[in-house]
């Protein structure tokens, strides 16, 4: 046998695992192999809708938080029509002729009168009656009715007020310019103009009133307007003003202007006499004027700003929407609100074909919703997600089609409820799309794993029969597998736990950096990948949240604070341990006793007893202002006084305790004081475990080394600096490495004695307090200020910094090193 | 007040040094010198009833005078004000929060002792109308549980680490350390995120998946670095008498090695009680809107709840929770120092 047939086989494994160990004659172990690849092909297929047509309609079928149902059947479109002729013929309703020409040409077709083309035609018929029509404003005066227009419109057909309606070249003829309303109007050289840009990113001013004239800037100094829309009516002059302000903000009179609609030379300041006689318009919808300064009312559907500008009843609308009522108060209908739902989403799609456009595309996405386990997960990982949240309202279609309450004879009909005024679709939220892609990347990880070594078995087994003609059986192999993977066995689920439960997480953390995750936006929507963005932002200084100079600040303190507290602490407890030690204290048990104490109690019990004890009100300022210690703080000037950055003194300030109570941990003048308390609290918490720790290692310690020493005539300071310091430091050096990493992470010293400290949780210090260390302001950001992005890049700092130490430290221990 | 202090403090270390000069008088003159620091604790008597003690060794004159040295009386008298002065500190607060749970005030009590008319058990009855029950029912679950599933996954992973040579095993050991130097926070935002997608925030138990998981790589090295110790040769032995490894592990090791694991129990069971970064981020979201979300927290989030918001603090209530909580842990870790010390300094001088 040569080379190329353990190729083979190893190909063959290749391309269906357990292939190889067949043709090996291993047959248990191919089951093996094979079982594991159809458990993955399994999976992916499984979770996949691979065979079935899934499409953006029936997605939103599926979803139970869209409140949409599937479409009513043909039959249903049939029975409308039927009831309708029936209704006709025995003269119960009028015919609807633009119907029944429709009818004519659909019930011929292929399919007959399907419920698309009764949705297509109501869509046709609500829009033929809400196409862009203009009401006079005034009519001898008067206000006209159809102007003023309420909710409660009842179906155009009075053209008594309505001056143009559809005919397209009546309108265009009008010549109508819109009365800016919501827009600031720049006054120059008389003349009015506008912009449809933005501030910052306007093209060109048009002339309110000549849409030829335009500018191309502004003059610096031009006087500046902006259109409130609230008109004025004066009937002494019959002129209609429109309110302007100097800024939006500002409300008092001072800053009005009326400005005459038909001529905006013309205007009133708020001072003038007419100014009182003006009355208020409320006219619902837009006021339009044309060059003979007539005004109307323009009604459009659906104008942006005003989504209840809605599409009017039609007579087939309502004759509908009455069918559908009755439908739903038969006792044996199956229809609910869902579909009515539908209903209403299906018409507003026709009547906006390119939002049905935009529906099927965006709201399904191949990968998301029809992909498998595996293949969505590596999606998601690459892309975060594609669509956004999105929300179709089609509320305008609710003087048309939603149901009413009517009675018809004697029955009542009753609105179906239930039904909503929009369609919410949810996007694609990236947390959980980069979670789910990690599990399944790293569980793919896994399968690849198994994968590979069933093709390297292939290849060696039949390489080593070759070789030896020595083939293990595959019940010999089990046992094999038992024995020798006897340790992969045992580690195994401790292994996958800790895959998923520590791996997974820090990988995610780590991602995070990575990304714009942060603010409630992106909680539940989408957030986008932004590479090395969000480390670059911790060395650009003075721009947006401070992150740059506040993460500098709180490394330096922290630091600082991981190093002093770890040597005051570790030589507190040397000092405590030498001095119970010594030869001339007697009853040394009962001294180590009370004194370990502090370690014995849980340390967050102490930490947040001291948060209560420091406080401002607390015992401690109470104790010393009793014992008369306040009087002489606030003879000296440190007390008793408010802060002023003028009228205190320099020394003054440096030494401010406080108002009325010192300020122990919230002293925002005075950092470096609070730093100080806190580092001495901190004796109290980490002493006595060093003392204990020294007094085991020093009682440990060879005492013929003294007994040479005293023979050599040494002092005690001569013992204690050659024989005992060196032994100490000998043996506790890990330790004190250790506890300066535990320190430089000391969440809980920090977050529960000071909360972070003064400033902390303000939006000018980035979030971070006086008092804060990295972790703590870490925690902050994420739990309360959700900046998730860049708490994951301080935590992967933190880990750099910490970590080469830590593993510095164990790599130089000797069970490491005997390993 | 001040100079009362001073003075307590002042009596207090002359007391002691009283007793110290005693013990040395008896060390000088060949009796055990605790019974002189016992009677040296009786002032004037004590020194008075040495110095009449008939010498039952050849005393050293000049070492003998010494002890009456000013020098040694003045260092005598430092050290145990020295002392005294610590004794107060350390007791402080632990005295303040024993006052504070049973005074009943609606602020911070002020004295380190309560007045008598404020003394009451009220704090106590107060905790258990509240939500204290249920967050310690919370909390006592989650140890529990973290006790016995930590057990049982880490010990077979800590035996073939401590015993066997395989590959990937010097990798798996430093990958070890590694996940144990990431502060656990980085996983802290995938955890919510893991724990929203299946609907398991706010429900205290699932906690445990987490404890377990993260103290698998801390507890392997211990077990390791304990098992390492157990000699070769009980393996080599019973391997030539025909035992498999199987059998090695259940009837040798683990008897041998019930010292540690009980020592791992102990310390998953402690665990989650003194947790707060954790609970507060997973479990303080409503999930029933009948039931409020301060029944799911576990003791650490609940406490410092009492305390956290300046507006709406019970100050003394929490002394009372606290002090029950702490008081128990404090017996054990008093009872059991010299042995959890150990434990400590050796896992980490030794590796």
């Amino acid at each position: 046998m040569n080379k190329t047939v353990h190729q083979l086989k190893a190909v063959a494994s290749a391309i269906i695992p357990g292939l190889g160990q067949v043709f090996n004659k291993q047959f248990w172990k191919a089951l093996v192999f094979f079982f594991l690849f159809v458990l993955f092909v399994g999976v992916e297929l499984g979770s996949s809708r691979y065979f079935a047509k899934y499409d953006s309609y029936v997605k939103v079928v599926n979803d139970p938080n869209s409140g949409v149902g599937v479409l009513y059947p043909d039959s249903f479109a049939r029975g409308f029509y039927s009831l309708y002729r029936f209704q006709v013929d025995s003269d119960e309703i009028d015919a609807l002729d633009t119907f029944d020409a429709f009818y004519a040409v659909e019930s011929v077709d292929d399919d007959g009168f399907t419920m698309r083309d009764l949705i297509d035609f109501t869509a046709i018929d609500i829009l033929a009656h809400s196409t862009p029509r203009y009401f006079l404003l005034f009519d001898d005066l008067v206000v006209t009715a159809n102007a003023a227009r309420t909710s409660d419109t009842g179906v155009i057909d009075e053209v008594n007020d309505l001056i143009i309606g559809e005919d397209d070249a009546a309108i265009a003829a009008k010549n109508f310019y819109r009365i800016l309303t919501g827009f600031t109007v720049y006054n120059v050289g008389g003349q009015e103009y506008y912009t449809i840009g933005s501030e910052q990113t306007a093209d060109i001013y048009i002339n309110v009133n000549d849409p030829n004239d335009t500018l191309a800037e502004i003059p610096s100094g031009a006087d500046a307007y902006y259109r409130t829309g609230v008109l004025f009516y004066d009937d002494v002059t019959d002129k209609v003003y429109v309110k302007c302000t100097k800024s939006i903000s500002v409300t008092s009179t001072a800053n009005y202007r009326y400005v005459n609609v038909a001529d905006s030379t013309d205007f009133l300041e708020p001072d003038d006499a007419l100014v009182d006689d003006l009355k208020e318009l409320t006219v619902k919808g837009n006021i339009v004027v044309d060059d003979a300064g007539m005004l109307y009312v323009q009604f459009v559907p659906e104008i942006d700003y005003r989504k209840d500008a809605g599409y009017n009843a039609t007579a087939f609308s309502i004759y509908l929407r009455n069918y559908i009522t009755q439908r739903y108060n038969l006792s044996t209908s199956s229809l609910t609100s869902k579909e009515y739902n539908r209903f209403l989403l299906e018409v507003y799609f026709s009547v906006h074909p390119e939002l049905r456009t935009e529906f099927e595309e965006s709201y399904y996405n191949w990968f998301h919703d029809t992909a498998g386990f595996f293949v969505k997960g590596f999606w998601s990982v690459v892309t975060l997600g594609q669509s956004d949240t999105r929300e179709y309202y089609y509320n305008s279609l609710h003087d048309a089609l939603k149901s009413v309450r009517f009675t018809e004879g004697s029955a009542v009909y009753i609105p179906v409820s239930g039904i909503l005024d929009y369609t919410p679709l949810i996007g694609h939220t990236s947390q959980f799309l980069l979670i789910s892609g990690l599990i399944s990347t790293l569980l793919f990880a896994y399968f690849l794993l198994i994968y590979v070594w069933g093709i390297i078995d292939a290849h060696n087994t039949s390489k080593k029969f070759a070789e030896t003609g020595e083939r293990i059986t595959d019940r010999a192999w089990f046992v094999n597998v038992f024995n020798h993977g006897f340790e992969y066995i045992m580690i195994l689920p401790a292994l996958f736990v800790i895959t998923f439960i520590s791996i997974m997480p820090i990988i995610f953390g780590f991602l995070i950096a990575f990304t714009n995750f942060s603010g409630f936006d992106t909680d539940t929507g989408r957030f986008v990948w932004v590479g090395f963005d969000n480390f670059a932002r911790i060395f650009t200084f003075g721009e947006g949240i401070p992150f740059a100079e506040t993460f500098w600040k709180v490394l330096l303190w922290t630091v600082i604070w991981a190093i002093f507290s770890t040597v005051t602490v570790f030589f507190g407890g040397m000092f405590q341990a030498v001095v119970i030690g010594s030869e001339r204290v007697p009853f040394k048990k009962f001294w180590r006793t009370v004194l370990i104490l502090p370690w014995a109690v849980p340390a967050l019990i102490s930490q947040m007893a001291f948060s209560i004890i420091f406080s401002e009100r607390g015992v401690i300022n109470a104790l010393l202002r009793s014992a008369g210690i306040y009087d002489t703080l606030t003879r000296w000037g440190m007390l008793g006084t408010a802060w002023s950055e003028s009228a205190l003194s320099a020394w003054q300030k440096f030494l401010w305790l406080g108002q009325d109570n010192i300020q122990w941990f919230n002293n925002a003048h005075n950092v470096w004081f609070v730093r100080i308390v806190l580092i001495v609290v901190n004796i109290w918490l980490g002493a006595p475990y060093f003392m204990a720790l020294m007094t085991s290692i020093m009682t440990s310690i060879d005492r013929t080394l003294y007994e040479a020493a005293d023979i050599d005539g040494a002092t005690p300071s001569q013992k204690f600096k050659f024989i005992t310091f060196p032994l100490i430091m000998y043996s506790t050096s890990p330790i004190l490495v250790m506890t300066f990493s535990g320190n430089f992470n000391n969440f809980g010293v920090i977050y529960f004695i000071t909360q972070g400290g003064s400033g902390a949780g303000d939006i000018d210090r980035a979030y971070a307090g006086s008092t804060d260390i990295l972790i703590s302001w870490m925690y902050t950001l994420t739990v309360t200020k959700r900046v998730y992005n860049m708490a994951s890049v301080f935590s992967i700092l933190i880990f750099l910094m910490v970590g080469s130490i830590a593993a510095w430290n164990f790599s130089q221990t000797r069970a490491f090193k005997e390993d | 007040m001040l100079g009362l202090f001073f003075v307590a403090i002042l009596i207090v270390s002359l007391l002691f040094t009283h007793s110290a000069i005693t013990a040395d008088i008896y060390a000088h003159k060949g009796y055990p010198p605790f019974r002189g620091a016992l009677f040296g604790l009786l002032p004037g008597y004590g020194i008075y009833h040495a110095l009449h003690l008939p010498n039952r060794k050849q005393v050293l004159v000049g070492a003998y005078r010494q002890v009456f040295s000013f020098k040694e009386i003045a260092m005598k008298l430092i050290t145990f004000l020295y002392l005294s002065l610590a004794v107060f500190f350390v007791l402080f607060p632990i005295v303040y929060l024993f006052s504070a749970s049973f005074t009943n005030v609606s602020e911070l009590p002020t004295t380190l002792f309560p007045p008598a008319h404020l003394a009451s058990f009220q704090n106590y009855i107060d905790l258990f109308e509240g939500d204290f029950l249920f967050w310690y029912k919370n909390t006592l679950i989650i140890a529990v549980l973290n006790m016995v599933l930590g057990v049982i996954f880490i010990t077979g992973a800590g035996y073939v680490f401590a015993r066997f040579k395989f590959k990937g095993k010097k990798a798996g050991l430093m990958g070890i350390l590694v996940l144990q130097v990431f502060p656990s926070f980085m996983g802290l935002i995938a955890m919510f995120t893991l724990f929203q997608t299946f609907h398991l925030l706010g429900k205290p138990t699932w906690l445990t998946v987490l404890y377990v998981g993260g103290s698998i790589p801390g507890n392997i090295w211990l077990i390791k670095g304990y098992l390492s110790q157990i000699p070769k040769d009980l393996d080599e032995s019973a391997m030539l008498d025909g035992a498999n490894k199987w059998q090695i592990f259940f009837k040798i090791i683990l008897p041998l090695a019930v010292p540690i694991l009980s020592f791992v129990a102990v310390g998953q069971f402690m665990a989650p009680w003194m947790d707060y970064m954790l609970p507060r981020m997973l479990l303080d979201v409503q999930i029933d809107p009948n039931i409020p979300v301060s029944r799911q927290w576990t003791l650490a989030v609940g406490l410092f709840s009492m305390i956290s918001d300046p507006r709406s603090s019970s100050y003394t209530t929490f002394a009372a929770g606290a002090l029950i909580v702490a008081l128990p842990i404090t017996v054990l870790y008093m009872i059991f120092q010299r042995y959890l010390i150990e434990g400590i300094t050796a896992g980490a001088t030794k590796g």
